[in-house]
């Protein structure tokens, strides 16, 4: 039934929040990391019944921490239950939730101190972060609109429509200070301001970014809603990966039931307001997150970036003046029109207000996604949240801003994640992924591969990107071979700089990002790929000798059984030996050793 | 032995392009992809009927197919992997994962076994990075596996 | 009125017009190769780069492309600076590597001090730079028989299906803008072949002389509302025909 005011929205909100008052709510994760969700839920399910226990088993998105999948939370007790399977149900409906208790390996291991915690407001690395755009992550099945109403989403936007006139919305943007989330941290209210000055009779608000849509669809439509009502557009697109199935799904419901209930579509909670969104799918190119190509997407031509004159808040989709934001950031957009810029601001840094989702992988204990205010240090990311480096090995390096960011070092550690201070060390807010780095890594080997990837993904228009990017992978793969020469080292670093400065879009601009960063951190380990021949990472293969240090060495035999080619020799308790001739310098073994003892001569 | 062909048979045409709005040319995307998802590839007289059906110049129509990794202008088989060589997976193991697969079956990457049973290819990150290496399957994530473990439960008992 | 510094010198233009525009207008030369006063600017080649900053700003200036960037009152634009000179530079010594056999950006990069490429020479003998004008132009007409297909390097101007091209008529505009003499083409008296097709000459009536292909008059004529016999003489001919009329009715006159 459509929600024709805001009455009927608050009594639709108490009615969500009280369809489970006498059960005991269990959430099961279905997060697209969560296999093995729909089984433990249906095995909690059925032991509930046999017990008799009225629970209301409902599902979770994703909770950002894949790794501990499939997660299960009981709400009202506040418990988080990671690596759940089916077989733990009747534990969980007689223990967890008849008694409280939860067993050992349900809870969570902290990866610094490896105690474990069971409760959620404990587990240090979900209490370490402020979860703002992610307030609805694992605490919501992102495919229940109830679910969302009954967390408070739409309430902002019922706010806005009703009580807001569309300028007073932009300043309440504007005077928080909220940038984009997308990558370069433009003014949000700025941008709506431009859209809303620009001349035409219509107007289109668009949102892209696949993250958030997967976690909390309704918050990201909430945000577009509130944007459209500002710039004064009627029509809305949601672009988001054809190929990231899910989001695809919970997106297509979202805008259905939410226009069936008049959140979307005409005269939105009986207001004259109407906005009607369709869901646009894009390919899985890079260059595809470029806002120009996003329009260009949607319209049916080939994502192509133009050149931003005019810029898309005049003459965007269409030909009609555009707004396109970030996933992230409209997800922040109710967050601010409902508790106002001052509180918004109370997080973050002055620069650069509220907070980052960030994904940190690689080489770390705890990855996963991270939500942080701006202006967080390194540091704290990697070693506080995360857990530090994973096994026994060292920090090394840091790419942060994604597959064009800037690889920082031990040095950078105290960066303030954040826009100018990143930018200043050759990095970027970007997409915000962060990948760490260990001592067995070669940062050569990084810039080339990830040069060699992005140089694909040019998308061929303009000559510094297309035509330098694979040269500067040319360079690199090179060097990485063996076959470098000291000559290179400067001619990296000058094409790197004209394809940063001359590239038509931002892959093109921050792709070299990898190339300048590492030269400047790391001119060493080039050095000793060029004039010595030696890679002292240990991973280039043709630069690469290993050797087992018979001091180290235990005579474990773990790396003879994973040693593809039969290179290592030695018996049970005696020191190893690797035969030159017959290794290819693989790592595998290195992997596999507990005691360090394979070295790179 | 041989895999029956991809019969691209009118009926079947016809019901993809009913289901385009006539003239609508930002319905392309969406037109290729129910072409790639019908046919597993994208036929060259699909693609003419398409850019009649939509008003478009067949030469956007080509553009289009060949500039996105998800259209083919080859029958791509049965089973299509995507190796992840995102950042994470490419820490842990993807190469090897595609490597391996890619010997297995002995095709380039990106390529089709003959029989049109399996295609390899790679793909941008696909956001599951605490599951690397991550391979699609048809679409659905696998992961958390050694690579040799991954690939040999990948191709079944194919060797 | 828009009044800026280009070069040090004080450059008057107009609202709407590009810094490529304005100064070209005050004499101030600038190279392009995706350019062309025809057709809608592209920025791809980014051979026409400039720094560029309002007078008043303190930061560093920004490498504009110079084919849209708008002229804005009190902008300060340099278009030879060692910046700009380092990316134009970049960009020819990239062209070569990609395009060795090409004499027209041969002489571009040597003008520019780039007299061989710093990388190594594509061999596929390919002199197509990617400037797309081809496919404007094209475009332009209405015909779209041509685009680019592919991306990245790999990136290409094609037919569709790399198959003759059903859309094209023939009209030579994408060989003729085309720079560095990418887009080859046959030609007698009475066919002409390009994009894998062959055509019939239409020829003019008067003196024999073949006019356009038998599709391009088709196009031609359903786009000007025109029956097709209209075009069946040369402009040549035409001017002739036109002359001896007013000629003859000067001669009436008198």
């Amino acid at each position: 039934m459509k929600l024709d005011g805001r009455e009927a929205f608050s009594r639709a909100g108490e009615a969500a929040r009280g369809r489970d008052a006498g059960r005991t709510v269990v959430r099961v994760c279905r997060g697209g990391g969560c296999r093995g969700g729909a089984a433990v839920a249906a095995a909690i399910e059925s032991t509930a019944r046999e017990a008799g226990t009225v629970l209301a088993v409902r599902s979770a998105g994703c909770h950002g921490c894949c790794d501990l999948g499939p997660v299960v939370t009981v709400p009202a007790a506040g418990l988080f239950l990671a690596g759940v399977k089916p077989a733990d149900a009747p534990e969980i409906v007689t223990k967890v939730i008849g008694a409280g208790e939860v067993p050992d390996r349900l809870a969570v291991k902290d990866a610094a101190t490896k105690k474990r915690f069971a409760r959620e407001a404990e587990i240090p690395f979900l209490a370490g972060q402020t979860r703002i755009g992610l307030r609805n992550a694992g605490r919501i099945d992102p495919a229940d609109l109830d679910d969302a109403i009954a967390a408070g989403t739409y309430g902002a936007a019922a706010k806005a429509l009703t009580t807001m006139t569309p300028e007073q919305v932009i300043a309440v943007i504007e005077a928080s200070g909220l940038r984009g989330r997308g990558g370069a941290g433009f003014s949000t209210g700025l941008k709506w301001r431009a859209c809303r000055e620009a001349t035409g009779d219509d107007r289109f608000a668009v949102a892209n970014g696949t993250v958030l849509l997967e976690i909390d669809p309704h918050a990201v439509l909430e945000g577009l809603l509130i944007a459209a009502y500002a710039v004064g557009a009627h029509e809305g697109f949601v672009f988001a990966r054809a190929d990231s199935a899910r989001a695809v799904a919970l997106v297509k419901g979202a805008i259905e039931t939410a226009t069936a209930r008049g959140l979307l579509g005409e005269r939105i909670l009986g207001t004259d307001f109407s906005f009607t969104v369709r869901l646009a799918l894009g390919g899985s190119e890079f260059v595809c997150g470029e806002s120009t190509a996003v329009l260009r997407a949607i319209e049916g031509l080939v994502p192509e970036p133009r050149v931003k004159y005019p810029r898309s808040a005049e003459r965007g989709l269409f030909g009609r003046p555009t707004v396109l934001d970030n996933s992230e950031t409209l997800a922040l957009v109710p967050v601010v029109v409902a508790r106002g810029p001052e509180e918004f601001r109370k997080v973050g840094t002055a620069e650069s207000p509220g907070t980052k989702v960030l994904n940190l992988g690689g080489r770390v204990r705890q990855g996963g996604l991270f939500e942080v205010p701006f202006g967080t240090t390194l540091r704290t990311l990697v070693f506080g949240l995360g857990g530090g480096v994973a096994g026994k090995r060292r920090f090394k390096a840091a790419m942060v801003g994604g597959p064009s960011g800037g690889i920082l070092g031990e040095a950078d550690l105290d960066t303030p994640l954040d826009y100018g201070p990143l930018a200043a060390r050759g990095a970027i807010v970007g997409s915000g992924n962060v990948m760490v780095m260990d001592d067995h890594s070669c940062p050569v080997d990084v810039a080339r591969y990830f040069t060699h990837s992005l140089a694909a993904e040019s998308c061929g228009k303009c000559v510094p990107c297309r035509e330098g990017l694979h040269h500067l992978a040319e360079i690199l793969t090179r060097i990485t071979l063996g076959e470098g020469t000291p000559a290179d080292l400067p001619r990296l670093r000058a094409l790197a700089r004209v394809v940063a400065d001359a590239s038509l879009c931002g892959l093109g601009k921050t792709a070299p990002n990898v190339v300048l960063s590492t030269l400047d951190r790391f001119e060493a380990e080039y050095r000793a790929h060029v004039e010595d021949r030696k890679c002292p990472g240990g991973v280039c293969r043709a630069l690469t000798k290993f050797e087992i240090d018979t001091d180290l060495c235990e005579g474990c035999q773990a790396c003879q059984k994973v040693c593809p080619t039969g290179a290592i020799s030695g018996a049970k308790k005696q020191p190893h030996r690797i035969d030159p001739e017959i290794c290819t310098a693989c790592g595998m073994c290195r992997t596999k050793c507990k005691f360090d003892a394979i070295t790179v001569v | 032995m041989s895999e029956p062909a991809i019969v691209i048979d009118a009926k079947r045409v016809s019901d993809l392009l009913d289901r385009l709005p006539a003239g609508e040319a930002s319905a392309l995307p969406e037109a290729l992809r129910a072409a790639q998802a019908a046919f597993r590839h994208v036929p060259r007289e699909v693609a003419a009927a398409v850019a009649r059906r939509l008003s478009v110049p067949a030469s956007r129509v080509f553009g289009l197919a060949t500039f996105h990794g998800e259209f083919s202008l080859f029958p791509k088989g049965e089973v299509v992997l995507k190796v992840c060589t995102g950042a994470a997976c490419h820490g842990r193991g993807a190469p090897t994962l595609l490597d391996e697969l890619l010997s297995k079956l002995g095709i380039a990457s990106g390529g089709t076994t003959k029989d049109l049973k399996f295609t390899v290819e790679t793909t941008n990150c696909v956001g599951a990075c605490a599951m690397a290496p991550v391979v699609s399957v048809n679409g659905e994530l696998r992961g958390n596996a050694e690579p040799s473990a991954m690939a040999k439960e990948l191709l079944g008992g194919r060797s | 009125m828009i009044a800026m510094d280009i070069d040090g010198r004080r450059v008057v233009t107009e609202e709407g017009r590009t810094l490529l525009d304005a100064a070209r207008e005050a004499g101030i030369d600038i190279p392009t190769l995706c350019h062309h006063e025809a057709l809608e600017p592209f920025g791809g080649c980014r051979l026409c780069v400039v720094e560029a900053a309002p007078a008043d700003s303190r930061g560093p200036a920004e490498l504009v492309i110079s084919c849209l960037a708008p002229a804005r009152d009190g902008l300060v634009v340099r278009t030879a600076s060692e910046r700009v000179k380092e990316a134009r530079r970049t960009v020819l010594d990239l062209l070569l590597a990609r395009c060795p056999t090409s004499d027209v950006i041969r002489r571009l990069a040597a003008e520019h001090g780039v007299p061989r490429t710093s990388f190594p020479e594509s061999t596929d003998g390919s002199k197509c730079i990617l400037c797309m004008l081809c496919e404007r132009v094209c475009a332009k007409i209405g015909a779209h028989a041509i685009g680019g297909a592919g991306k990245s390097r790999g990136k290409r101007i094609a037919a569709p299906f790399d198959l003759a091209a059903e859309d094209c008529i023939g009209c030579l505009a994408c060989a003729r803008i085309c720079p560095t003499g990418h887009i080859g083409y046959e030609e007698t008296d009475d066919e002409r072949k390009i994009w894998g097709r062959t055509f019939r000459m239409v020829k003019c009536e008067v003196t024999g002389r073949p006019l356009m292909t038998e599709e391009q008059r088709s196009f031609e004529a359903k786009r000007a509302g025109l029956p097709e016999d209209w075009f069946t003489k040369c402009p040549e001919s035409k001017r002739r025909e036109t002359a001896e009329t007013i000629a003859k009715a000067f001669e009436e006159v008198r």
